[in-house]
């Protein structure tokens, strides 16, 4: 077993939720998700996100717009959407249940 | 100073070094790959374009000049393809089809003359010492290997980029192994620069015969130009002769050959043609003639001047159209042929009989002489060619078909001696077989006890060749006596009846008609 990989398989499960939580807290443009996930160490390489976030806007969970940047070219800016903000409450129960029954398992000892 | 692309990237436009957008471009094609080429794939390249211009101008800030470090900077950002594929968890099953098959290339970078054995070495996996070890025992037969060597030399492409020494390495292409040989190859040209000392001088040497094995390959390439020159050459020569003796032949009998050469006289074939076939004029066998040897002979040139001058031309164009001529020549010419052997049908003869009784009695020798003449006239022609039996000559300006009767002596039934003309010619049906036959112009003159005969017959002027024939049957009874004189031999028979004599031992010779043959007088 290898410890990063497992530690990065464990990120990679709760991207998608990370992503999502991240904009229900206001729209966000690439670079802006990028560093907030790269603060919390969420990604190590950025080229992951990228995959992800097309495959949410193609399961209807974001839609993007183009914005004027103040410098360079235009910007995408992801929003959620009303499907998207469903999932989310779902996966916010999944994830105390979880946490939950973690910490239960945890504490068995 | 450094190569360098202008590429256009999330909208912006940067310059590259030209290392840096090999790797990029690289990079980006690996992606591609991993990535399902779908709509989603496309979205997801299109995101990472734009995130990478963005990068590029956070990181090369005002220059707007992208160096490999940076793009090795912002590789190591976004991860490379693989970590990139997993994440998105789609292409999951796309992922370990990295091995790219191995491919065949000169590798230049340790190359002594171009490379070819390197590359085979690289290519089999082994060192390319063998390879040049195998080439040079090749060498021996003939120089077998050379030949190998220089069509590997032409047919193999260079390895040029990182991607296709890679493929020729065969170690399968992603950005830490086109990065890795980026940089090895940049190591190397530092080596380069750095070489010196007894390894330098050692490599110059090496360097100094593999020049010289290259300096000896050009020199053969251009000795084999100059052998492809000559024969250009003598392509362009052989046609023009070719073509010089045809149309002399053909159109104008050898004139030109006569005046160079004045032992050689002729008529045009073209005349000869006319003058024996069933043609008013000459151009339908003549032309047809002249296309079918010349067409040949024209491509030869053109073969030789395209060798010569390489110039573009409309080869299919030209060959059809050579072609098309000289099939329709070929078909004129059987036609002609077809119609002419049509007027050959019938046979004919037509037959004289003559008593030579008054002149030629049993008591003295009479005499047979043949004389150089037709038609009781000396033939003097200037030019004249002999077909078979039968002599094409100009006589007075007109061309004259002449051939030669053939005498033939054997016992009379009869009292008196007897002469018996046979004219033999053939036609299109009986009745112009008939009168070709008696058409044909021959005569005999008796004088005192003396016989001549001409040597030839003649066709009249304007009749064509039908093979005609004319034999002469001298019947001589039992007891009399006849003198053969020397010009006879030409026009003797040479099987005469119940005789073991040939022409050249009967003449000069007194002979008398026994009960069955002739008898040798001066023999017995």
């Amino acid at each position: 077993m290898d410890l990063d990989n497992s530690k990065a398989q464990m990120r990679k499960g709760v991207l998608e939720f990370c992503i999502l939580s991240i904009l229900s807290k206001g729209d966000a443009y690439t670079t802006d998700l990028i560093n907030k996930l790269k603060e919390a160490k969420m990604i190590v390489v950025e080229g992951t996100l990228y995959p992800m976030l097309t495959r949410q806007k193609n399961a209807g969970l974001l839609s993007y717009r183009w914005e004027e940047s103040p410098q360079g070219p235009p910007r995408k800016y992801y929003t959620l959407t009303d499907k998207g903000r469903s999932y989310l409450t779902e996966l916010d129960l999944g994830w105390n249940e979880l946490v939950d029954t973690v910490n239960t398992i945890r504490n068995l000892q | 100073m450094k190569k360098t692309v202008n590429i256009s990237l999330g909208g912006l436009s940067y310059t590259m070094d030209d290392d840096a957008f090999e790797l990029l471009e690289n990079y980006i094609n690996s992606l591609k790959q991993r990535l399902q080429n779908d709509k989603e794939g496309k979205d997801i390249i299109q995101d990472i374009e734009e995130r990478i211009a963005e990068l590029f101008s956070e990181k090369s800030g005002t220059s707007n000049s992208v160096s490999i470090d940076v793009v090795k900077d912002v590789i190591k950002i976004l991860g490379n393809p693989d970590q990139i594929a997993e994440g998105d968890g789609v292409s999951e099953k796309t992922t370990s089809t990295s091995f790219t098959n191995r491919r065949l290339y000169r590798d230049m970078d340790h190359s002594y003359i171009a490379g070819v054995c390197t590359g085979l070495g690289q290519y089999f996996g082994t060192d390319p010492v063998v390879i040049r070890l195998l080439f040079f025992l090749l060498l021996i037969p003939k120089g077998f290997g050379m030949l190998l060597y220089l069509i590997l030399w032409i047919a193999v492409p260079r390895a040029l980029t990182p991607k296709q020494k890679l493929e020729m390495k065969g170690e399968p292409i992603n950005i830490s192994t086109i990065e890795k040989s980026i940089r090895e190859e940049s190591a190397q040209v530092k080596d380069t620069v750095k070489k010196s000392g007894i390894r330098g001088a050692i490599e110059g040497i090496v360097n100094f015969i593999g020049r010289l094995a290259y300096w000896f390959i050009q020199f053969l390439l251009v000795v084999i130009k100059i052998i492809a020159i000559i024969i250009a050459i003598v392509l362009i020569a052989t046609m023009l002769i070719g073509l010089f003796i045809i149309v002399n032949v053909i159109f104008f009998g050898g004139m030109l050959f006569h005046s160079a050469f004045p032992e050689i006289q002729g008529i045009p074939l073209g005349e000869v043609i006319t003058s024996m076939f069933e043609f008013s004029t000459s151009i339908w066998i003549t032309i047809p003639i002249f296309l079918v040897i010349a067409i040949p002979l024209f491509t030869l040139l053109y073969i030789g001047i395209r060798i010569l001058f390489r110039f573009k031309a409309r080869d299919r164009v030209i060959g059809l159209i050579a072609a098309t001529i000289w099939v329709a020549s070929v078909v004129i010419l059987s036609l002609t042929i077809f119609y002419q052997a049509k007027s050959f049908t019938i046979r004919k003869h037509v037959t004289e009989t003559v008593s030579l009784s008054p002149n030629i009695s049993k008591k003295g020798t009479f005499y047979i002489k043949a004389l150089e003449q037709s038609e009781g006239k000396e033939i003097l022609s200037s030019e004249e060619i002999q077909i078979d039996d039968y002599t094409v000559a100009k006589i007075n300006g007109k061309t004259h078909i002449l051939g030669k009767p053939n005498v033939t002596i054997e016992k009379s039934k009869n009292e008196f001696p007897t002469l018996e003309i046979v004219r033999t010619a053939r036609g299109a049906n009986a009745l112009t077989a008939e009168l070709n036959a008696k058409n044909i112009k021959y005569s005999y003159t008796l004088k005192d006890s003396i016989l001549y005969f001409d040597s030839f017959f003649a066709i009249p002027t304007g009749e064509k060749w039908k093979i005609q024939d004319v034999s002469i049957t001298l019947r001589v009874p039992e007891g009399y006596k006849i003198y053969i004189d020397g010009s006879m031999e030409s026009i003797m028979n040479p099987y005469q009846p119940r005789s073991e004599y040939w022409p050249d031992e009967m003449v000069n010779r007194k002979w008398e008609m026994k009960e069955k043959e002739l008898r040798d007088l001066e023999k017995f």
